[in-house]
């Protein structure tokens, strides 16, 4: 395990044109300890905000640093790098949910992703719990999920979530009605969470008990009426 | 609170963290990795008038690179010991 070391080390700050302060002493801070391989005292610049593009790439090339990297938020090419060059999953999952619930990407551009992570099971249960941002996107995840092993089980999981979110959006009164009748656990929840969610539904909610999440369940009922006073 | 020492001499300005234990322990109870090596930051006197002139928050950027607050929740003084 690597030791925290007191003696300073001194980065000297010089103008810049672009007066890029952080990137600047981020890049000096970084220059011993990549030249003599120690990745150990390079970790902290992984998840550090401010650390420049060209930096993460010199990160990447550190496997001991590879996961860490990957539980950024982005950019978006240095998670690439991480799932297509070298499999690291938390990257995968990540540019996974962003290509199926973010609109900037078309769902050609899923469907490719998703081919090119066949098998990926915790890539596929993740987006069957996952919101999406089209339907055309849940049809292309249904058709690859019909050509995965366990299809089965992947395509019942994605059709609780839409049973999921038709609860929580849907403003019919009968239709509602109809999902309550279901008696699912997760279908309450989202019932319990929609404004247009029947009163006495709603009631019935916040006295629910001995199912998963019961009190989870009987928290948002109170509230959604509450907020109906 | 970090506090980071601020102090001049013929040659400069040094930025350093005046407890660097303590500043690693801070950033570990909240979770943030610190950095394994105690860094200083120096302005060199003949950097500083240009440096001035193009950085104005050129402190808070210093508190920036050490992960320090708005970035995260650390607050931090400066402490000028000149």
């Amino acid at each position: 395990m690597a030791t925290v070391e007191e003696q300073a080390i001194e980065l000297r700050l010089v103008p810049a044109h672009d007066a890029a302060v952080v990137a600047a002493l981020l890049k000096s801070a970084s220059f011993p300890h990549a030249r003599s391989s120690q990745p150990e005292h390079l970790r902290w610049l992984c998840s550090h905000p401010d650390t420049p593009l060209e930096l993460l790439f010199t990160l990447v090339q550190f496997p001991e640093l590879r996961t860490e990297l990957a539980h950024r938020d982005g950019p978006h090419e240095l998670l690439e790098v991480l799932a297509e060059a070298y499999g690291i999953d938390e990257a995968i999952l990540t540019l996974g949910k962003r290509y199926y619930a973010d609109a900037t990407f078309s769902s050609a551009e899923f469907a490719a992703f998703l081919q090119q992570h066949v098998g990926h099971r915790w890539l596929l249960e993740s987006l069957c719990h996952a919101a999406l941002s089209s339907p055309e996107k849940a049809d292309k995840l249904r058709e690859h999920l019909q050509s995965e092993s366990e299809s089965a089980r992947w395509l019942e999981m994605l059709d609780r979530r839409a049973v999921c979110d038709r609860a929580r959006t849907l403003t019919d009164a009968n239709e509602l009605e109809r999902l309550f009748a279901l008696q699912q656990p997760d279908v309450y929840l989202a019932l319990a969470l929609n404004p247009a969610t029947p009163r006495h539904v709603l009631l019935q909610l916040a006295a629910m008990q001995g199912v998963a999440q019961a009190a989870k369940i009987r928290r948002a009922a109170q509230d959604n009426l509450d907020r109906r006073k | 609170m970090v506090t980071i020492r601020k102090r001049r001499d013929l040659n400069g300005i040094r930025y350093e963290l005046a407890d660097f234990q303590d500043y690693v322990s801070q950033l570990k109870d909240l979770g943030i990795e610190p950095p394994l090596a105690n860094y200083r930051v120096f302005i060199a006197s003949e950097d500083q008038p240009a440096l001035f002139d193009s950085v104005a928050d050129y402190e808070q950027q210093i508190a920036r690179f050490f992960k320090l607050s708005p970035a995260t929740n650390v607050t931090y003084q400066i402490q000028d010991e000149t």
